[in-house]
């Protein structure tokens, strides 16, 4: 029975538990059949034998050759700059086209709605007393909230997110209900009305209820109730006894409830009316540019560069930008370079935007285009210096020739004012010991079996279809990224045959050998993450290199190890 | 220390009665008696002994050993093991004119496999060896079966002028506890010359049941055995035909059934080396490599055959005194197995011992050589210890089987 429990053990591990890490890992490696196989000679071999003891026979091992792909790869200019990035012209040069938006202004930048809080005591006028039945009114109060918008005048408020919050206090000596209604906001037709119920309090100790409202999607009248003015909340309210209370007695003349109400994080999805005059400077502010920053060093020239700069004023109100300062910055090289064009510094007046609809799909809105290019600009040694980050300072001022618009100035949320950059370089450069880096994870070291290495080598065939010779490098790093030792030595790859037009004429196939050592096999365990270097030239310099879509490279690593294989990988 | 006690309790605690002939049937005293039996084996045609105990102590197997195992294989090759052990007791009449009887409850424990040289290759030395080539991992066949046997027979002795009859027949119960059964019918693996791909199939399945369960008296299965054994001796000669455990069990709970049945293509896994748009390192799923190749399947009811033997074995008495020389031929129901010749001699010795030795061919493994000493106590009682597979022990080295068994037998 020993044998028995030892045998339907082993075989139980291998049929009937989840598998490992490590037995898939060895599966990947020579697929299947040998999970099979192993399962079978193991459970044959190892199973019967006559002792009980399974740490014993667990620990059996044995060495084995292992010759396997790893993994494979391929890698296009899109893998390299990004697939949305790229684009083919109809003869298949590739362009990189980046689009960003330079400046977004928000409407909330424009124009803030700020938290406004009203308190007001509701009275029954005279003096004396009265006494006030179940379910009977005790007093209203109709109100005008003005809030406070500077020279701004509003006529209409749509509301895209915000709260009315509402604290009530009451002294009444029973239970009383109120309405709260703000007349003139209306959402599908349907004015704002709310209620509630407060429990009874006395004047020494006043009960006090809280309420919360969502204004969200609340179009808001703000000329009040007599329709003339701005800026303005007409509310009202009305308080009376519950029906399933006592009779209260309320003295005259002297607050018997207290109404605490506030708008807050009013955020406005449209609005009409005076925006004011209203300026703003930004400074030094930077943006992150993705899609050179894993190039650290080396050079690229380009043949040319174009960027487009989109100026879009969508709000209704006139308004003045100027742009003093675009910086390309590499903050690897700690470069920068300003962009020299006659936009910079130069005030670029934007007239307002028309809405003859009154439908945000219908704002035509004003657009200014400004085209940099090689001959007008510094723009190829402003791409040339590998930006990841651009900075700018700028200002802007709305309405600066005032209330033009008789009040009739307009914004949409999802119309601001914005200025867009598009960059469109051809992909016919030269490159200069142009170095990419990434640092990726490395999980290998969890499945277990780089421990069981015990000398072996990678072969890293590269088919290369680009027109660059590579120098890759591949790095192993602790968690801390602290360096462990090289993977991959600086090894190159060839470049192809280029023809007179400086196309490849074939790609050309590169088998780097990449010995496993003793001191490498034994960093793997640690090794958590993998800085991969590549570093590109092209061939023939300095004359100038055409990418095409077709062009790309295929790796494939393939193992040659001598593993430690056993019972106790199973 | 632990292994030396329990492998010393297997011997001396319980027995097995004459390798591997039926406990009852072997005995030819007549009258009452008991016994107790036990034995194991593990046998191929080409791994060690040597091999089997370093991995038996959780060594690193030596690769000489390994592959010394490699150069012995054959293009087909069988391993088998086996784990028996009951007690019994019958009656045999002294005269022709009774009828005799027995009951025999066993514990049996076997497995067996057929398997490929690049099979064995593959597993001990890894892929690398078939660059360019397809590793042949076909018609692999492996089963695993634990069950108890509960037996009945008749005995009938018969004697005639010129020699004596014995005929007796069994039927056994049989509660099956655990199955396991692998077969694959197909499968191949190319190793590309470069390591770059690897490519192959696999079409097979394995059936279990109750493989989880370590529940002694557990009844998965259910299936009936037969025996027989027809025995003629005359003066100086005498031949006898032999068949045991003849039968089946129908497996029916705890069952689980898995089928292989895929062609792969591999060239390594899909990654994004530099993490735009696709995936990194840290995407590499192995599971779905493995798991599309499994496939559980609604698992029912199967029958399968029990490992039983037949065997036709004639002897010669060269003296009176019980000296004697046999030969026979033994076949047996299992895949993996080839047919096993032997012949060997028995001796009385002084004291009441007795002495078997015997050379072999065949079974799981290749050649045997065979021991067994034999002390009787008066007509009262008798040990039996012995090993079909001497060399496993002698020369480890060389010898691909071990098996020892031993054997009480009382006698009233």
């Amino acid at each position: 029975m020993l044998q028995n429990r030892v045998l339907t053990s082993t075989l139980r591990n291998c049929f009937e538990s989840e598998s490992s890490h490590t037995q898939k890992l060895f599966s990947y490696l020579s697929g299947t059949v040998k999970t099979t196989i192993r399962t079978i000679i193991i459970s044959s071999l190892l199973g019967f034998l006559l002792g009980s003891c399974k740490q014993d026979i667990g620990g059996a091992n044995w060495d084995v050759d292992i010759l396997a792909p790893v993994i494979r790869t391929e890698l296009t200019m899109a893998d390299l700059l990004a697939d949305s990035l790229l684009y083919a012209t109809s003869d298949g040069a590739l362009r990189l086209k980046v689009e960003r938006p330079l400046i977004d202004l928000p409407l909330d930048s424009i124009l803030k709605v700020p938290d406004t809080t009203i308190i007001k005591g509701v009275s029954v006028p005279g003096t004396g007393t009265v006494s006030v039945p179940p379910g009977f009114n005790i007093a209203g109060l109709v109100e005008e909230t003005k809030f406070e918008l500077g020279d701004a005048a509003l006529k209409t408020l749509r509301v895209r997110s915000g709260l009315l919050k509402l604290a009530v206090k009451s002294e009444v000596e029973t239970e009383i209900d109120f309405d709260y209604n703000i007349p003139l906001a209306r959402k599908f037709g349907i004015q704002f009305s709310s209620s509630g119920t407060v429990a009874a309090g006395s004047p020494s100790n006043p009960a006090v209820g809280q309420f919360e409202f969502d204004l969200s999607g609340y179009n808001i009248d703000l000329r009040g109730t007599e329709g003339t003015s701005f800026n303005t909340l007409g509310t009202s309210l009305t308080v009376r006894t519950s029906e399933d209370g006592d009779t209260a007695v309320v003295t005259k003349g002297e607050p018997f409830v207290t109404m605490e109400y506030t708008f807050q994080d009013i955020l406005p999805d449209y609005g009409s009316g005076y925006f004011g005059q209203q300026s703003s400077n930004v400074e030094n502010e930077n943006t992150e540019l993705d899609v050179l920053n894993r190039i650290t060093e080396g050079q690229m020239f380009l043949d040319s560069v174009t960027i487009g700069l989109e100026i879009t004023n969508a709000v209704g109100a006139d308004a003045r930008f100027r742009m003093d300062e675009l910086s390309s910055i590499n903050t690897r090289n700690s470069s920068t370079i300003d962009l020299n064009h006659e936009i910079i510094g130069s005030n670029i007046l934007l007239t307002r935007a028309q809405n003859p609809t009154g439908e945000v799909n219908g704002v035509i809105p004003y657009v200014v285009n400004y085209e940099l290019n090689n001959s007008n600009s510094n723009i190829v040694q402003f791409i040339e210096n590998l930006p990841d980050q651009l900075g700018f300072t700028f200002g802007f001022e709305i309405n600066p020739l005032g209330n033009v618009s008789a009040g009739n100035d307009f914004f949409y949320f999802d119309r601001p004012f914005q200025a867009i950059m598009d960059i469109d370089v051809p992909l016919r450069t030269t490159l200069s010991n142009l170095t990419l880096v990434d640092t990726i994870d490395w999980n290998l070291s969890e499945t277990g079996v780089v421990e069981s290495v015990n000398s072996g080598t990678f072969t890293l065939k590269a088919i290369n279809g680009f027109p660059l010779e590579g120098q890759v490098e591949l790095v192993m790093l602790d968690e801390n990224l602290v360096e462990l030792g090289s993977l991959v030595a600086p090894s190159t790859i060839a470049a192809p045959q280029l023809d007179n037009d400086n196309k490849v004429i074939a790609p050309l196939e590169s088998n780097l050998i990449i010995p496993i050592n003793e001191e490498t096999a034994n960093s793997l365990p640690q090794t958590k993450k993998v800085r991969i270097m590549v570093r590109f030239n092209t061939p023939n310099q300095p004359q100038f290199v055409e990418f095409y879509d077709t062009y790309g490279i295929d790796l494939k690593l393939t193992g040659n190890f001598n593993l430690n294989f056993g019972t106790s990988t199973l | 220390m632990k292994r030396f006690l329990w492998l010393l309790s297997l011997f001396i605690g319980v027995s097995v009665q004459a390798q591997f002939r039926h406990p009852v049937y072997n005995d030819t005293l007549s009258g009452y008696s008991v016994g107790a039996y036990g034995r194991y084996q593990l046998s191929s045609n080409a791994i060690s002994s040597e091999l089997v105990w370093q991995a038996y102590q959780g060594k690193a197997l030596n690769r000489k050993k390994r592959e010394a195992a490699s150069k012995r294989l054959r293009r087909s090759n069988g391993l088998g093991a086996d784990l028996d052990y009951g007690i019994y007791a019958r009656h045999l009449p002294d005269s022709s004119k009774g009828l005799g009887w027995y009951l025999n409850i066993a514990d049996r424990t076997h497995a067996n496999a057929k398997f490929t040289k690049d099979l064995f290759n593959l597993v001990m030395f890894g892929n690398a060896q078939f660059a360019g080539t397809s590793a042949s991992l076909a018609e692999l066949q492996f089963n695993l079966i634990t069950y108890k046997q509960f037996e009945v027979g008749l005995l009938k002795p018969v004697k005639k002028s010129k020699g004596k009859w014995q005929i007796g027949f069994g039927l056994a119960l049989l509660t099956g506890n655990r199955n396991l059964r692998v077969t694959i019918d197909t499968a191949e693996l190319y190793t590309d010359a470069d390591g770059e791909y690897l490519e192959g199939e696999i079409h097979g399945k394995v059936m279990s049941s109750s493989l989880a369960s370590s529940q002694f008296i557990d009844a998965n299965g259910l299936g009936m055995s037969s025996s027989l054994t027809v025995v003629y001796e005359a003066d100086k000669f005498g031949i006898r035909f032999d068949a045991d455990d003849l039968g089946f069990i129908k497996w029916s709970q705890q069952l689980k059934h898995t089928e292989f049945d895929s062609t792969f293509y591999f060239e390594g896994i899909d990654v994004n080396l530099l993490g735009t748009g696709g995936e990194s390192f840290t995407a590499i799923n192995l599971d779905s490599v493995v798991d599309r190749f499994l496939e559980q399947r609604e698992a029912t009811s199967y029958t399968i055959a029990t490992p039983g033997r037949i065997r036709l074995e004639g002897f010669y008495k060269l003296k009176n005194n019980g000296l004697l020389l046999y030969a026979g031929i033994q076949h047996r129901f299992a895949n993996g197995y080839v047919p096993y010749g032997y012949i060997g001699t028995s001796s009385p010795l002084k004291k009441g011992f007795f002495i078997d030795a015997r050379f072999a061919y065949g079974g799981f493994g290749s050649w045997h050589l065979g021991l067994e000493l034999r002390k009787r106590f008066k007509q009262m009682f008798e040990i039996r210890v012995g090993t079909n597979n001497l060399e496993g022990y002698l020369l480890p080295m060389v010898g691909t089987s071990q098996s020892a068994y031993v054997s009480l037998a009382g006698y009233f």
